[in-house]
């Protein structure tokens, strides 16, 4: 069961170095056309010194500071990842240092590219069970450190970033329909495999460098399916008030383009910024509705839905009634500093 | 079949009914590539309930051998 809540505050911090399709004409047989073409990516954010957990740390500070509360008003924190730098402690726990904050639920969740619904869902269910006021989601991710970068069917797709939300309670339920939903992945259509490391009992493993592996075809078909069965979902539990804005897993403009069309949905009803940062996983749907927040695409009253799809194989969805005030400008950046 | 083919692409490529021939390839011709590709076999998968392997689809490389495919696994 969820708890009453309303999303206070959004915010993202993405990384100071942008890539250029041009740039990674050097690197791999490609172009800047065939990379627009197929994926309507233009650039891509790529860490350097940033790193995913500081990234994390600094999209809470500010969504903090957009939601306008206190760092001890906290009482969860789930961060989202599948690129967190340690196995223990947890993403979660190096925000929580981070922020300074003394007591909470810490934890993270692995989901894929749905990672930042499964975020959202989860805390809202913890705020009901924990009785907390107020909970941070973060999604962050550094997937150029797991791209294969002589790969050119797939190191063109991705990029680092991070997004956070502020859930708080509210006086009438502002978040849902929650779905969350899971299939096997059979055929392995996405996968980041962990290198072994050898122990005295075991020492025929593989060591080699992991990258991501992706089977395009697959993941598309997936894709589709999976965002359209979400949508239609959330559109029949709407009923009379149906939401008017859709805001995607941004992986491919291709596969918002097609659900659009299959769908008959207009294209100006999903927000769409992947051409700028590429595919960040699990942070793409944050990072958008904190730009689709703060250019304005975004108002106080929009029911906006969103949708899901990511290793595992994952999706989700959930609805969200808007009701954050139009933007203080200057408020919030969106680069690390 | 035909008829689904042609739709098909009409709508996804914004192609008119008279570009598209049994002759049509559509690597060459529409320029299509291989998640265009995909996106047509959806929206066919849809309509005929075939599923075409990858396999196969590395073989049909016109309208025609598509129609005629489809029609095989259907008949």
């Amino acid at each position: 069961m969820l708890a009453e809540v309303e999303l206070a505050g959004i915010s993202s911090c993405v990384p100071k170095r942008v890539v250029t399709n041009k740039e990674l004409e050097a690197l791999v047989d490609t172009s800047d056309e065939w990379i627009i073409k197929r994926t309507g990516i233009r650039s891509r954010h790529i860490a350097v010194e940033e790193t995913a957990n500081s990234m994390a740390g600094l999209a809470c500070k500010r969504a903090l500071a957009s939601a306008g509360i206190s760092k001890e008003a906290v009482g969860i924190i789930i961060a989202c990842t599948v690129t967190g730098e340690n196995l223990t402690p947890s993403m979660a726990g190096s925000v929580q240092k981070a922020l300074g904050v003394k007591t909470c639920a810490a934890m993270d969740v692995s989901a894929g590219c749905t990672g930042f619904i499964y975020g959202l869902i989860t805390a809202a269910s913890l705020m009901h069970t924990l009785k907390a006021e107020a909970a941070l989601v973060v999604a962050s991710e550094t997937l150029s450190k797991y791209a294969d970068w002589s790969d050119r069917a797939t190191c063109v797709l991705f990029g680092d970033g991070a997004g956070a939300a502020v859930l708080t309670r509210s006086e009438k339920p502002m978040m849902h329909f929650p779905m969350l939903c899971a299939s096997p992945d059979e055929a392995d259509v996405i996968v980041i495999k962990k290198e072994e490391r050898p122990t005295p009992f075991n020492k025929k493993i593989n060591t080699n460098t992991e990258y991501l592996r992706m089977k395009g075809r697959e993941v598309f078909e997936y894709a589709v399916s999976a965002m359209e069965d979400a949508l239609n979902a959330l559109s029949l539990k709407c009923g009379s008030k149906p939401f008017t804005k859709i805001i995607p897993h941004q992986a491919n403009a291709k596969i918002i383009d097609y659900v659009a069309r299959a769908m008959n949905l207009r294209p100006e009803q999903f927000f769409v910024n992947i051409d700028e940062y590429a595919n960040t996983s699990s942070a793409t749907i944050p990072t958008a509705l904190a730009d689709a927040y703060q250019s304005g695409w975004l108002e106080e009253g929009d029911r906006v839905a969103l949708v899901g799809f990511g290793s595992g194989l994952t999706s989700g969805g959930v609805v969200i009634d808007w009701t954050m005030p139009k933007k203080r400008s200057g408020e919030n950046g969106r680069t690390y500093n | 079949m035909e008829e689904l083919i042609i739709k098909s692409l009409m709508e996804q490529l914004d192609l008119k009914r008279s570009e598209i021939k049994p002759e049509s390839r559509f690597v060459e011709d529409f320029s299509m590539d291989s998640l265009d590709m995909v996106e047509m076999l959806i929206d066919l998968e849809k309509e005929t309930d075939v599923k075409i392997p990858n396999e196969d689809l590395k073989a049909l490389r016109t309208v025609g051998e598509l129609v005629a495919y489809l029609e095989g696994k259907k008949a």
